[in-house]
Formats: structure tokens, sequence, C-alpha cells
């Protein structure tokens, strides 16, 4: 190969490339409003409630099980006279069983006419993602996607919004 | 007027759970090798807990009407007062998630919560018809 093609080559992989890295900044944190998410842990992954939806996080008092009710219905917890239900969605999602540690945190969510603690391993961080929610991945298990209003990317990791209201329903 | 309003409750514990009953729905409290006559309730149908072998244990004889009911429980607390602000609606997302009505109302102790047991639904999980009959004889 001669070295002008050679030359040719490589400065036609070089703008392919920094278009890609472009496409993948924009995508990230492009133009548009952000997405306000509260970032958790849940199984050693990070999921997100939409911050507009998060009333407040604590740190988990006793609670205090209902008996005869579903097991991903933690029981209910006095939060400062307030009767507060608390769920685990690890149970839910398939990633486990919660239990209230030193790091966990009890997410307060409203949701319409009520307002429910989700109990998390601990709470990351609240973002702002630039660019758009997807759709959940297909090779996602239906158990999980059920409950994600969708996925965005955030330091390139894949972060699976939940559904409040998927996550209220009752659970046969 | 808190006196007015307020309501005493047996609080005890069955099955690890703090409970309570409303204190003018129970006839009296039994030792447990005592024999009350009354319908027995079973709380692993009614409740979804066992009572303990335990020597805190105690019968409980429930007023329904004329009828009575025994309730087997781990442990009696006490007799506690509760203003209406100590109480609350068990929240819907697990008052939905219950097979019928047995817990009425939540109340506020500390940091712990005991749930409210309703009488009637109890005793209608359980015992025959004619034994849970609230209608007054005659």
């Amino acid at each position: 190969m001669a070295a002008g093609e050679e030359k040719h080559l490589a400065e036609r992989r070089a703008a392919l490339l920094q278009q890609a890295a472009a496409a993948a900044e924009a995508q990230e944190g492009g133009e548009g409003p952000g997405i306000p998410l509260l970032l958790f842990g849940l199984g050693g992954e990070s999921y997100a409630f939409p911050l507009e939806r998060v009333r407040e996080v604590v740190k988990p008092g006793p609670i205090t099980p209902v008996p005869s009710i579903p097991e991903h219905i933690l029981g209910v917890m006095n939060l400062r006279g307030e009767i507060l239900p608390v769920l685990d969605p690890k149970r839910l999602l398939g990633v486990g069983v919660g239990t209230a540690t030193p790091q966990g945190r009890i997410i307060v969510v409203k949701a319409p006419g009520m307002t429910v603690g989700f109990l998390a391993d601990g709470v990351e961080d609240a973002i702002e993602v630039k660019g758009s929610m997807e759709p959940p991945l297909a090779i996602l298990p239906e158990r999980q996607a059920r409950y994600l209003q969708g996925q965005v990317t955030h330091e390139g990791l894949l972060v699976g919004v939940l559904d409040v209201e998927t996550l209220l329903e009752r659970q046969s | 007027m808190v006196g007015d309003t307020s309501l005493e409750v047996l609080c005890f514990r069955l099955g690890g759970v703090l409970w309570g009953i409303e204190a003018d729905q129970v006839d009296r409290i039994a030792r447990s090798e005592e024999a009350p006559e009354g319908s027995v309730v079973d709380a692993t149908r009614a409740l979804g807990v066992a009572a303990r072998e335990c020597e805190t244990g105690r019968r409980l004889v429930l007023r329904r009407g004329s009828a009575r009911a025994i309730l087997s429980v781990d442990e009696v607390l006490d007799l506690v007062p509760f203003s209406p602000n100590d109480l609350a609606a068990l929240p819907p997302v697990i008052a939905g998630a219950l097979p019928d009505q047995r817990i009425w109302a939540v109340g506020k102790m500390g940091d712990e919560i005991l749930l409210l047991l309703d009488v009637a639904t109890l005793c209608g999980a359980d015992a025959p018809a004619e034994d849970v009959d609230g209608s007054e004889e005659g």
C-alpha cells in the first residue's frame, strides 16, 4: 500500500472515530432538557427513580412486618409519626432480597394517593442525564423490564429507571 | 378532653408481632392451661402467624355479640390508651394486599407499630356462623 494511501486510510479512520465519539457524547450529554434522576444501588446494579417522584431519603428504622402480605412488602415504618409502607424492589426485580443495613436507605416516593418507601442498598447520587430515555433492552428478563419506565446512559453505563406505578401494582 | 376520644387497647404479642384489640371486645384473659368456652380461632389461618408454646402464653376470650372466641397469644403486654393522634389507617398498598379487613388500623408506640385487629373479621374467618352471629340473644 502506498504511503499516500495509508495516510488517507488513517485519516478516514480517525475522522470516523471522532464522529463516533461525538455521537456518543451527544447521546449522553447533548442538547435538550435533562432528566433529573436519583441513582441508587440494588444488588450491585444502578437503578434510578425520577427525582420529581422522590420526597426524601431516610435511614431505615424498625420495620414492622404485616403477616399474610406478599414478600415484596416488608411492612410498615413509623417515619416521624407517618405510617410508611416499605417495599423491597429487589424481590420485585428478582435481584435478591432487601435487608436493612447501615448503608441501606429508604427512598420515600410519592405516588397517586399514597407515599411509599423503597429499601435500597444505598443511594448513589442525584444526577441530570442529557438525552432521551430509551426503552428497556430486549435482552432484559421480562421480570425486570416490566418495572422499568426506560433506560438512560450515565457514565457509559445503562441505568434502569423504575416505574413507580408498576412497582405498586398488586402482585398476584 | 382526650379521655373522651381515646381508645383503650389490649396489647399482646402473637407470632412475634405486636397486636392490639379494643379492650371492650375482650371478655377476659385466661391462662394457657385453662379451657374457656368459645370457638377457637386458628391464628395460622386467620392471621398467618402461630402462637408459641411458652410460659407467658395466654388465651384471650373475645366478645362477639353474645358469642365468645378464644385466641391463644404468646404474651399479654398491657392495656394502653391510644389517642386519635396515635392511630392511623393501614396504608392502601398494604390494606389492598391483605385477603380481608382483619387489621382496621395501626397504633404508634414510639418506633414500634401495633396492628389493631378487627374481632369480627378474625372470628368470621374461623368460627362457625352460629358462634359469630353478632346479634344479641333475645
